[in-house]
């Protein structure tokens, strides 16, 4: 080992010394013992290590940190007991278990079972159809739709159970709801027309406010282009059932698109970003178009009064 | 106290500042903090073993940070608090850590807060090994010269 490699190596060494023992520089040591150079600059370097190590311990932390962490752990618990034990939860699914592959770049036409314990009766449309008309496309169609096209679900997310409008009591006594029921409510909100609290074209204005209220933390990144390019009209604070929603209208090509965006329980290992099924429809009573799409933690749904599939080209402008 | 309460008490300080570097907002890095411990005490068999919380609970609010603010905070551009006020450190030995590139910040925060080795490091962060020595001395590297050109201006 020469001066450099054993300086490269020595670079990683944590001032405080505890990796002196450690054998993975056992030998840069050595060489460092034996070369007046390399000792003076590891010298130099630990005070400079040390120095800003200091300084980070020196930051100071919020003396409401604990009491915020425990607030936030007992809401959980709240929240959990109130849903019966699983916020939102995926059920598992058949023995297949589709590989690990290309799911995070392709449109997947999956349709989730998500459950919500309770709740159910509140999400239902009033104008929605129970069937939930899915442009044709059920759920059963879809999921072939979704094998022929040979795109798969990521080993991780095996656990769904593949379904579509099933909004009755699940086979283990559990109410459950469907992504497609959330999304029904959603509709209802957008059908209701309700004013918007704050209005303006400032994303991050909405962003501190939502936020403020409670509301599901808004990823501009997870707005499409397509939608985020059009005109903001305004934003709101939405409770889908029991879910409090973070609202925004755009103004696009003359139509009005709803963004909501629904916070979940996570999905335990689902790799951060990654979108793990999307749905799409079209309310036959009222006409509005729905895409849904869950990730690791939260479900955006946009809604239009435009044809789907134009919806659809919106949404996967990204 | 319970067993969750003691690792409360043992890494809300260092993840604090972990989430503090990463988001520099004070508010939001207590809302990553607190959400980093919902999501971890929802693991049962992880939150029970205090050996794997360590790089547990820090890769849990590196990727919470990841999903939910993605490169937009870590794009603001602002400082991070000075932990000079009152202490008699120079502030700029901490400040310059806000001023890194990216890729570099979480590495060499992890780096001076010491609780991990390098190899620790690349779990939580999720990158080989070979990629986390060479940010540490990367980055290093930038903070020197940055410092060199503050002295010399």
């Amino acid at each position: 080992m020469d001066r450099e490699q054993a300086r490269f190596i020595l670079q990683s060494l944590r001032p405080d010394g505890l990796d002196e023992e450690s054998a993975d520089f056992e030998e840069a040591l050595s060489v460092a013992g034996e070369d007046s150079v390399l000792k003076a600059w590891l010298s130099d370097e630990r005070k400079r290590d040390a120095a800003i190590a200091a300084a980070f311990q020196d930051v100071p932390v919020p003396p409401v940190l604990k009491e915020k962490i425990m607030s936030a752990m007992e809401a959980d618990g709240e929240a959990e007991a109130s849903l019966g034990g699983g916020d939102i939860e995926e059920k598992q699914s058949g023995s297949e278990a589709p590989s690990l592959a290309a799911t995070s770049e392709e449109r997947e036409m999956t349709v989730l079972k998500v459950e919500i314990a309770g709740g159910v009766n509140s999400l239902a449309s009033p104008a929605g159809d129970a069937s939930g008309n899915a442009s044709g496309k059920t759920g059963e169609g879809m999921l072939r739709g979704v094998l022929l096209a040979g795109v798969l679900v990521v080993g991780a997310f095996a656990s769904f159970e593949l379904t579509s409008n099933n909004s009755g009591p699940a086979a283990n006594g559990e109410q459950t709801v469907s992504m497609r029921d959330v999304g029904r409510g959603a509709v209802a909100l957008v059908e209701s027309d309700l004013p918007f609290e704050l209005e303006g074209n400032d994303l991050y204005d909405y962003q501190d406010w939502l936020e403020a209220g409670g509301g599901p933390q808004l990823d501009f990144d997870g707005i499409p282009e397509g939608i985020s390019e059009g005109k903001l009209v305004g934003c709101r604070l939405s409770r889908i059932g029991g879910l409090c929603a973070s609202h925004l209208c755009f103004e696009v090509e003359d139509s009005s698109v709803h963004v909501l965006l629904v916070g979940t329980m996570p999905i335990i290992e689902a790799p951060r970003g990654w979108r793990v099924a999307t749905d799409r429809w079209t309310c036959p009573d009222s006409g509005v178009a729905v895409v849904a799409e869950r990730y690791d933690s939260r479900i955006w749904f946009f809604l239009s009064k435009l044809d789907e599939q134009k919806l659809v080209d919106l949404t996967t402008r990204r | 106290m319970t067993h969750f309460e003691e690792l409360v008490d043992v890494y809300n300080r260092p993840l604090y500042r972990f989430a503090l570097s990463l988001v520099r907002d004070l508010d939001r890095a207590m809302d990553l903090v607190a959400r980093t411990f919902v999501i971890w005490s929802r693991q049962p068999e992880e939150s029970s073993k205090c050996d794997k919380a360590n790089t547990g609970l820090f890769s849990t609010l590196y990727r919470e940070h990841l999903g939910r603010f993605g490169s937009e905070w870590g794009r603001s551009g602002r400082p991070i608090p000075s932990a000079a006020a009152g202490t008699g450190v120079p502030g700029e030995l901490v400040e310059p850590l806000g001023s890194l590139d990216l890729d570099l910040l979480p590495t060499l925060t992890l780096f001076y807060l010491q609780k991990h080795d390098y190899r620790e490091i690349a779990t939580i962060l999720d990158l080989p090994v070979g990629t986390v020595m060479s940010r540490i001395s990367s980055g290093k590297e930038q903070l020197q010269g940055k410092n060199a050109a503050e002295n010399d201006g």
